[in-house]
């Protein structure tokens, strides 16, 4: 142990007396390094981001279709009640049925996305009700003329955000009924501001899918798909019993003919598509500390090649192989090591600069830093293992003659 | 007397084939504890050629060495490091010091390749470099000196792990008359002190005051001979 401190005492002192060349030779470690830990962070803050983004527009919800190539059946007001007493842990269910119209207001008309669904559907979005309140069970059961809308709607449309009371026509297939709005969501993220950018202004509407029927024509004794509404961590395994449950009620065993899908399945496929793009930024890294290693290999070589006679002068002394290996091991690791930190506090700022200017959250993990240290070390010493065995198996006499 | 070193019909080719080289070509000597022996001859004689298989720093092509009445012309290299760690000092032509270390740190070297303790270590070398006089210049770089106090320097090296054997080959070819002669005088006290001497050179003058002199011409013995000139 003594002497392996020795070694390394004069391993750091060889790269201090070779300062300018250690610092080329340290420069493609740094940047592998500081590449690595930058792609990592940028690729935490961007699954971070993109994550919190959609889970903050969608809401967590699955939905649960028939598919009338294969049956007849259809999803009735019993299945609802079925799933809402069976399943105790889920938020609720609702119908969904939409469609594309007008609406008009005191200010203007406008086009308008129409949704109708059950109280439950206050849940299709993570946006809260800020102003008044969701249309509620007994709303929905009296066909009652209510609706609600985004905060960001209701200004654009009445011009205030004082809109609760406010009454407006919908008008959907030449049929105009009027509304009154009882509650305004919470304004839209970033995320959703950028997806509809570019496209023509609609507003969303949502009312009571039976005041839908009643007024529009639609049939709603019995629907094509229903949504199913509960927190991300149980949404998946709630939906597949849901569409077992339905299976089984409607006899449908063996046939295929209800799908199930969720916003968790969702998420985890784009999970795994960021982990594939962060992975290839990695590897990219990953090659650039290779082709770091191999000019730490090059100098290692060449300084093993200046320091024939050094090395014949400690081994006509007495330094054995391994000696005379661990010291240029050492001094292959150490270069890349400081390289790594160097690499490491580069990239940490990197990750600082580039996620603050995307306006991603900065996350660099310890398990980052650590492993590019390591990693970092385990460079030198491959890459050094190649000039050091070429130093220790030199014969004395030849490293001296010369 | 005992005997320290014995090689036994050694030949030394280089080049074996069409202009091979017979650097050393069978010889034979033994040279006991405690003896202060000069080995001359003309310049590519073989003198080199023989220190470095008594250094151990390489192998006869045939022929064996005895060490101690070891066999270690046939060991590994690790082997052979420790032989010549533990058996003997070098002294060179061109004093081998390694230039980015200073003087003490040069001394303390084969301590560490023994993997002698820091504290001692450093009391050897200083002690070491105490008695060939350099104790004021031991922080300072081989090009910082001369080159009489460079060869000082690669002595104390050689001594401070006290081996029995100590090597010198033309210790005095790169130096001018007065440090040479203070090298000499150096070398002297340390055979005084008990320690075998082997001082390979061209020049009679340094030759003259060893107790016994051997010749070499052509990589032979040619004559094997006590000084008849020697003086205490
Ligand atoms: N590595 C070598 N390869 C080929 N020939 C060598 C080598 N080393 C020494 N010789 C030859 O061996 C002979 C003896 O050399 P050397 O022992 O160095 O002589 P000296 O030290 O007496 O001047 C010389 O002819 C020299 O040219
Ligand atoms: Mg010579």
């Amino acid at each position: 142990m003594g002497k392996l401190g020795e070694y390394i005492k004069s391993a750091i002192k060889q790269i201090i007396g070779n300062g300018y060349r250690t610092l080329m030779t340290m420069l493609g470690i740094v940047i592998g390094i500081a590449a690595v830990i930058a792609v990592v962070a940028l690729g935490n803050g961007m699954t971070e981001f993109v994550q919190s983004q959609l889970n903050g527009i969608a809401g967590n919800y699955g939905i649960i279709n028939i598919d009338t190539s294969k049956t007849s059946e259809l999803f009735t007001q019993d299945d609802i009640e079925l799933l809402e007493t069976t399943l105790t842990d889920i938020k609720g269910v609702s119908p969904e049925i939409s469609g594309y119209g007008k609406v008009t207001t005191r200010k203007g008309t406008y086009e308008a996305n129409v949704s109708g669904g059950s109280e439950s559907f206050l849940h299709q979005m993570s946006n809260g009700i800020v102003k008044g309140q969701y249309f509620t069970k007994q709303q929905v059961d009296s066909n009652q003329r209510v609706c609600v809308m985004l905060i960001d709607d209701a200004r654009k449309i009445f011009g205030t955000e004082d809109a609760i009371g406010l009454e407006l026509d919908i008008t959907l297939y030449g049929k105009t009924a009027t509304y009154t709005v009882v509650g305004l969501r919470e304004s839209m993220n970033r995320m959703y501001e950028f997806l509809m950018e570019g496209q023509d202004y609609y507003a969303n509407i949502e009312i009571p899918y039976t005041s839908m029927g009643a007024d529009f024509d639609y049939y709603v004794e019995k629907f094509y798909s229903l949504m199913l509404f509960a927190d991300q961590s149980i949404l998946s395994d709630r939906v597949n019993e849901a569409k077992d449950l339905l299976t089984n009620i409607h006899g449908l065993r063996g046939t295929k003919a209800l799908n199930g899908y969720s916003m968790a399945d969702f998420s985890e496929e784009l999970d795994s598509v960021l982990g594939y793009a962060t992975s290839f930024l990695l590897l990219v890294s990953v090659i650039s500390l290779v082709v770091g290693g191999i000019g730490v290999m090059n100098i290692m070589l060449v300084s093993v090649t200046e320091r024939t006679r050094e090395i014949g002068i400690r081994k006509s002394i007495g330094a054995k192989t391994g000696a005379i290996m661990t010291q240029f091991l050492a001094e292959a690791a150490i270069l890349t090591l400081l390289g790594g930190i160097v690499g490491i506090i580069v990239g940490i700022i990197m990750a600082y600069i580039i996620c603050t200017l995307i306006g991603f959250k900065v996350i660099v993990s310890p398990t980052s830093i650590l492993g590019a240290a390591l990693f970092s070390i385990l460079i030198g010493l491959f890459f050094g293992l190649y000039p050091a065995r070429k130093a220790a198996k030199m014969k004395p006499i030849d490293a001296l003659r010369l | 007397m005992k005997k320290l070193v014995e090689i036994k019909d050694v030949c030394k080719i280089y080049n074996p084939g069409e202009n091979e080289v017979r650097a050393l070509d069978h010889v034979s000597l033994i040279i006991g504890e405690g003896e202060f022996v000069a080995i001359i001859g003309q310049s590519g004689s073989g003198k080199s050629t023989l220190m470095n298989m008594l250094g151990c720093l390489d192998t006869p092509t045939s022929g064996k060495y005895f060490l101690h009445g070891q066999d270690v012309s046939h060991m590994t290299d690790d082997e052979q490091s420790d032989v010549r760690n533990r058996e003997i000092g070098f002294i060179f032509q061109g004093f081998n010091l390694i230039p980015s270390l200073t003087a003490l740190e040069n001394v303390e070297l084969p301590l560490i390749y023994r993997g002698v303790g820091k504290k001692e270590r450093e009391n050897l070398s200083k002690a070491a470099l105490n008695s060939v006089g350099l104790s004021k210049r031991m922080t300072h770089k081989p090009n910082e000196m001369s080159g009489g106090q460079q060869q000082r320097v690669a002595i104390a090296r050689a001594i401070a792990q006290a081996p029995p054997i100590l090597l010198a080959d033309e210790p005095t070819g790169n130096l001018d008359s007065g440090s040479s002669k203070e090298i000499i005088s150096i070398i002297k006290r340390l055979y005084n002190e008990g320690r075998t001497v082997i001082i390979i050179t061209h020049d009679p003058g340094i030759a003259k005051q060893a107790k016994r002199i051997i010749t070499i011409s052509d990589g032979k013995i040619v004559s094997d001979m006590m000084n008849p000139d020697y003086v205490d």
